[in-house]
This record gives structure tokens, sequence and C-alpha cells, in this order.
């Protein structure tokens, strides 16, 4: 094929109808962008503060609210978990906890401290 | 439409957000990155239906890779150009009635020259033009004039060396104006 030396004014024909193509991009449709954005959120990781919220709104009224409080599902799961064992431990009253009886016995942890301590208030006072 | 290092930090902290699961970053990202996919595939496809397909598989891909991206690693358009480029040469691929690369520099363009005329019409005969370049040059000409990408960054994306990208974008414009010279007068280039 033979091709002919470009001369300047069919170059800048050539920059000129590029500036056109720009100036005048292919535009998704809004069908295109509805589409592509649903599969956005639907392939999104979920934040846990916003699944809890989800889960939260899922519910009606007064439940919605006690959900909240408790950190959805998994909060208020843990916090039953919590109440039966405390609820069983206290109902079967068979622990047995050391007592220690009282006594007037003093125990010295620092043998020889109050003349210890005395000498230093002493100097301390005479400077 | 190149970006800048602003721009740049930009794409990461949107990535960023909707990665971590920021329910209002989806559209953003949609409405930030979703044209230039488009872009991409129509102007390489020529058919609005595949490249609307082309469009939204990058767009997934790019929401799947979202919660590992590494910022300052790369350029989130730079990735996302590179798999829309995929893409749309694995829809080249599959048409049977498209030559895939021709050997020659510059297709003939005779056949379209009547409707370059009829059309009339600066942007409307460039692109027909481009659609006669090998699908190589094509890319690389319409990644730098059109979409105002460096050269080395078309190289990345492309996967090929800098000067390759030089030789493609010379031999397609040096096409283009060779395809567009004997329209000059019907386009209204003979008044600039």
């Amino acid at each position: 094929m033979t091709m002919t030396k470009p001369d300047h004014k069919n170059e800048r024909a050539v920059d000129a109808a590029f500036a056109s193509l720009r100036a005048n991009p292919p535009r998704p449709s809004s069908e295109l962008f509805d589409k592509v954005l649903a599969r956005a959120l639907a392939e999104q990781p979920v934040l846990e503060g916003a699944r809890v919220c989800a889960e939260a709104e899922a519910l009606p009224g007064f439940w919605a609210e006690v959900l909240g409080i408790f950190g959805g599902w998994r909060g208020a799961g843990g916090l039953t978990t919590a109440m039966v064992v405390g609820l069983v431990i206290g109902l079967s009253g068979t622990v047995q906890l050391p007592i220690y009886e009282a006594t007037d016995e003093v125990l010295d942890l620092m043998p020889g401290g109050t003349e210890i301590f005395a000498e230093i208030n002493v100097e301390n006072e005479n400077g | 439409m190149a970006l800048d290092a602003t721009d740049t930090d930009e794409d990461d902290r949107l990535l960023a957000r909707y990665g971590s699961g920021d329910p209002a970053a989806a559209g953003l990202v949609v409405a930030r990155f979703l044209p230039l996919a488009y872009r991409i595939g129509v102007r390489m496809l020529k058919d609005a239906s595949q490249a609307d397909d082309v469009a939204q598989e990058a767009m997934i891909r790019l929401f799947r890779m979202a919660p590992g991206w590494q910022p300052g690693q790369a350029k989130v358009t730079t990735w996302l150009y590179r798999v829309t480029v995929n893409l749309c040469t694995d829809h080249l691929r599959k048409r049977p009635t498209l030559p895939l690369d021709a050997a020659q520099d510059v297709a003939d363009g005779a056949a379209t020259a009547e409707d370059r005329l009829v059309a009339q019409d600066r942007s409307v005969a460039l692109d027909l033009a481009l659609g006669d370049l090998p699908e190589r040059q094509r890319l690389a000409v319409i990644l730098r004039h059109i979409e105002g990408l460096a050269n080395p960054e078309i190289a990345e994306v492309m996967g090929i060396g800098t000067e390759a990208v030089e030789s493609l974008i010379a031999r397609g414009k040096r096409g283009l104006t060779a395809a567009l010279a004997g329209q000059r007068a019907a386009l209204g280039y003979d008044d600039d």
C-alpha cells in the first residue's frame, strides 16, 4: 500500500478530530449504571457495625431497639449465654470458697520499719 | 483525562472506603470508574452491547480486588485500563468475522470513505478510521491521544516496552493522517 507523506495540515486535522472525540466521550446508560451499582453493593464487604444496624432495622420497633442496644444478634446471644451460666452457678450452691477467720494477730510485713522511718523524720527536721 | 497524583490518592482512598464496607462509597466508585471502562469498551469494540458487558465485568473485578488493594503501589486507573483492555481483546478474539491484527500498517479505507463523507463529522470520521487500524495500534492511539495517558503508563497497560508503544502510536497516527487526508475538504479542515 502506498502512503503519502502527511503534511502538517493533515496532522492538525487529525489532532482536531482527536479533540472532538475527547470532547464527546461515550457515556454509560443509566440502566448500566444501576446494574453495576447493584452489583457493587452485592459484592461489597459488610462492616460489622453496618451489619448490626441492618439486623436491627429488619425488626420492628421495640425489639429492634433492644437488639441494637445489645449489639445485634451476636451480642444478645453472648449476653444470654453469660446469664444462663451465671444462673446455673448461682443455683447450684456447691462451690465453697475458703473463709479466713478474723484474728487479733498483726502481721509485720517490714520488721524494723518503724525505727527506720523515725530516723528519716529526724533527719528531715534537722535539715 | 489523565490523572495527576491528587486524583491517584483520591482513587486509593475511595477504593479503600469501598473495600472496608462503607456503603456510601459504592456509588462513588461506580460513578468514578464505570465511565472509563465503558469508554474503552466502546472505542475498542464499536459495539455498545458488548461494551456494556465488558464494562460490567471489569467493574466486578474492581469490586473484588478492592479489599486487598495496596495504596501507592499502582494506579487504580492503570489497573482498570489493563483489565478492560484484556477483556476487550478476549471479545475481539471471539469475533469470527473480524481480522485480529492485520499485517498491513494501515487498512484500506476506501470501503468506508463514502460513509465518512456522508457523516461529514470530524469525530465520526476519525472514529471510523480508528476502527480500520490494527488492534494494537488502535489501542495505543486511543490511550495516548484520547485517554491522554503517558507512554510509560500505556506500556504498563499493554504489557510492552515504552519504545514499542512509541512505534505503535507513530504508525497509528500516520495511518489516521493518511486515511483522513483525502477528506479534509469534506470535513471542513481546509478552513482551519
